[in-house]
C-alpha cells in the first residue's frame, strides 16, 4: 500500500524561477490595482476596428484602465479618441456604445458642444464666463493618444509611451502579412467571465491546453504540420506561432480551402498575441479577435470578435460566419470549454488551493513550448515590478528573473 | 380544427423546451421536418448588427447533439419558460410567436436569469402532424454567464 508522501505544498517547484508563477498575481487585489495603472493604464491597447467607425462621426464608446474613452471619426476620416467627459462638469457626453454624432457632440447637461476634433464649439450663456476670463479655446477634450495599424485601432492614456510601431516592433509585419484585406468586423459578443484576465491570456497563449477541447485534439493537433512549427518571440512580451495546417475532416467539418484570408495556406491556422490582452487568432477564411477589460481580480469582460472581408458576397458571407461559428462564438465548440476551464483555476487560485501554477515547457519554441508564456510574464513582470514568481520580494529579485527569460529566449 | 391546432402547437412549443432542459435530443430533432432549420441570431449593439450564432439543418443539429457527450461542458440544468404569444394559421403552416426565458441551476441548486428571447417559430403539417420547418431564435441575451453549444 502506498504511504502518503508528505510534502511542502506551500513552497515553490523546484524550477527556474522563470518556470513558474504564484498564483496570488491572479488572485491580489493590489496587484490587479497596480496592473491597471502600469499595464493597461500605459500599454498601447487595442480598442476596436475601423469598420465598426465607417461614417464620419461614428463613434464607439470603451472603456480603458477603468476610464470612459470615445473613438469617433473626424471629419477628414481620421480616428480619434478623447476621455468621454465634459470639459465642463464632467458629465458623460455619449451614452451608447456605439452611435453617430456627425454634428458634433452635445453634452446633456448644461448643452456645451465639441467638434469632432474635439474642440470646444459651444458654451451655452457664454457672458457668464466674461469676468472670469474663461476662454473656450482652452476648453476642448482631453486627447487620448490613438493610432491606426492594419485596421486595428489602438490607444493609449500614456502621453510617453513609445509610438504603436516600436511597442509592436517585429510583430507588426506579422499583422500586416495577414490583416492587410479590407476587413469588417461581423460578429461581436462579450462575457464576464469569473476569473482573472491573464488566466484567459494564458489560454489563447498556451498551444498545450488545445487537450482541453476535443475539436482540436482531432482536427489541428493530429496533422503532421501541428509540432513542425514554431514561437516567435518579440520584445514588449508579443508572440506569434507559424502557421499549421487543420484536418478539419477528423471531426467531419469542411475543408477551408477558398476565399482565403491573405496570407494564409488552405486549412491554415495562425495565432498572433499582442501583450497584454490581445489574440489574432486566423483559420485560413475568417479572422478572431479578442480583447479584455479587467473588471476586478476574478471578474473579466472578454470581447470576442469575428471579422470577414468587406464586399463578400452573401453567400461568402455565410460560409465565414459558419467556419466563424463552428469553432467559436458563444455557441462555438470550443468558447464554453475555454470559460469552464479558466473560472475553475480561478477558484482553486482565490481560495489558495493551487498556489504555484508550472509554466516548465520547454521543446524548442515547438508549439507546446510555454517560452511565449514565460516571455508574456517577463513583460508583466518588467511592467509592474513584481517577479511572477515570487511578487510580494524585493523588487531588486525582478531585473534577474527578466534576465534569466532572455537567455532562455535565445 | 383550428382550435385543437392551436392546442398542438401550443404543447409542441413548450415542449422543445423540456426536451432541450432533459436532454432528449432525438426527440428534439424530431420536432422539426425533414428540412427543418434551427437559426439562432443576436443583434449587437457594438457593432449595429445582426448576427447569426447557429445555422443549423436537421442532420448539423444531430451531429451536434452526438458529440455533446465528448466536450468539457456545464452541468448546470436549463429550464425553459415559453409563452406562446401569437398563432397565425396560413392553410398547411403557421406561423407561432413566443417568449422564452431560461434559468441555469447549478449543483449546488443555485437557480439564475440565463437568457430571455423569443421564437419565431414556422410549423408545417407533415402526415397529419405538426412539425418545425424552421425555428429562428432571437436572443436578448447577449452576455451569457456560460456559453454553450446546445440549441436554446
Amino acid at each position: 500500500m502506498a504511504q502518503f508522501q508528505p510534502r511542502n505544498w506551500g513552497k515553490p517547484p523546484n524550477l527556474p524561477s522563470t518556470h513558474y508563477l504564484d498564483t496570488r498575481i491572479y488572485t491580489d487585489p493590489g496587484i490587479f490595482d497596480e496592473e491597471r495603472e502600469k499595464i493597461f493604464g500605459n500599454c498601447w491597447r487595442l480598442v476596436c476596428h475601423t469598420s465598426e467607425l465607417p461614417a464620419v462621426g461614428d463613434y464607439r464608446a470603451i472603456e480603458v484602465a477603468g476610464r470612459p474613452i470615445v473613438v469617433l471619426r473626424g471629419v477628414d476620416r481620421v480616428v480619434r479618441s478623447f476621455y468621454n467627459a465634459c470639459s465642463h462638469r464632467g458629465a458623460q457626453l455619449v451614452r451608447s456604445v456605439r452611435g453617430n454624432v456627425s454634428g458634433g457632440i452635445e453634452c446633456l447637461y448644461h448643452l456645451w458642444t465639441y467638434d469632432l476634433n474635439g474642440g470646444c464649439t459651444g458654451i451655452t450663456r457664454p457672458e457668464g464666463y466674461s469676468r472670469c476670463g474663461l476662454r473656450r479655446e482652452e476648453l476642448g477634450l482631453r486627447p487620448v493618444r490613438t493610432q491606426v495599424v492594419c485596421g486595428l485601432v489602438f490607444v493609449t492614456l500614456d502621453d510617453e509611451a513609445p509610438p504603436l510601431e516600436a511597442f509592436l516592433g517585429g510583430a507588426l509585419a506579422h499583422l500586416e502579412e495577414h490583416l492587410s484585406d479590407d476587413l469588417e468586423v461581423f460578429h461581436y459578443h462579450s462575457a464576464e467571465i469569473q476569473s482573472n484576465w491573464k488566466l484567459f491570456v494564458d489560454n489563447d497563449a498556451e498551444q498545450y491546453h488545445e487537450f482541453l477541447h476535443v475539436l482540436n485534439r482531432t482536427t489541428g493537433m493530429r496533422h503532421p504540420s501541428y509540432h513542425q512549427r514554431r514561437w516567435l518571440l518579440y520584445p514588449n512580451g508579443h508572440s506569434i506561432i507559424e502557421q499549421n495546417e487543420i484536418d478539419y475532416g477528423g471531426f467531419g467539418l469542411d475543408r477551408r480551402n477558398e476565399n482565403l484570408i491573405t496570407g494564409m495556406r488552405p486549412d491554415g491556422m495562425v495565432v498572433m498575441l499582442l501583450f497584454p490582452d490581445v489574440m489574432v487568432n486566423i483559420r485560413s477564411t475568417v479572422v478572431r479577435i479578442d480583447t479584455q477589460v479587467p473588471l476586478g481580480p476574478g471578474r473579466t469582460l472578454v470581447e470576442w470578435r469575428g471579422l470577414g472581408i468587406k464586399g463578400d458576397s452573401e453567400e461568402v458571407r455565410a460560409m465565414r460566419i459558419r467556419h466563424h461559428n463552428q469553432v467559436w462564438g458563444p455557441a462555438g465548440r470550443n468558447l464554453p470549454e475555454d470559460v469552464i476551464a479558466v473560472e475553475s483555476q480561478w477558484k482553486n487560485m482565490a481560495c489558495g488551493a493551487s498556489r504555484y501554477n508550472i509554466i516548465a515547457r520547454e521543446e524548442d519554441l515547438k508549439p507546446q513550448d510555454d517560452a511565449n508564456m514565460r516571455s508574456f510574464y517577463q513583460e508583466w513582470g518588467r511592467r509592474v515590478g513584481r517577479a511572477p514568481n515570487d511578487p510580494f520580494a524585493e523588487q531588486k529579485d525582478v531585473p534577474r528573473w527578466a534576465a534569466a527569460e532572455a537567455l532562455h529566449a535565445k | 380544427m383550428q382550435s385543437n391546432d392551436r392546442e398542438s402547437i401550443r404543447v409542441l412549443v413548450a415542449r422543445s423546451g423540456r426536451l432541450l432542459d432533459d436532454a432528449c435530443f432525438s426527440e428534439y430533432i424530431d420536432l422539426f421536418s425533414a428540412d427543418g432549420h434551427y437559426l439562432l441570431e443576436a443583434h449587437s449593439a457594438e457593432i449595429a448588427r445582426d448576427m447569426v450564432w447557429l445555422s443549423l439543418d436537421r442532420a448539423e443539429l444531430a451531429d451536434l447533439f452526438r458529440e455533446w457527450p465528448l466536450h468539457v461542458r456545464d452541468g448546470a440544468k436549463r429550464t425553459h419558460l415559453i409563452t406562446v404569444d401569437e398563432i397565425a394559421f396560413a392553410g398547411a403552416n403557421a406561423n407561432v410567436f413566443s417568449t422564452f426565458t431560461v434559468f441555469r441551476t447549478d449543483e449546488k441548486g443555485c437557480s439564475e436569469l440565463y437568457c430571455v428571447g423569443r421564437y419565431e417559430d414556422e410549423f408545417e403539417t407533415v402526415a397529419a402532424t405538426w412539425k418545425l420547418r424552421k425555428r429562428r431564435v432571437r436572443l436578448e441575451t447577449r452576455l451569457l454567464v456560460t456559453p454553450t453549444p446546445l440549441p436554446i
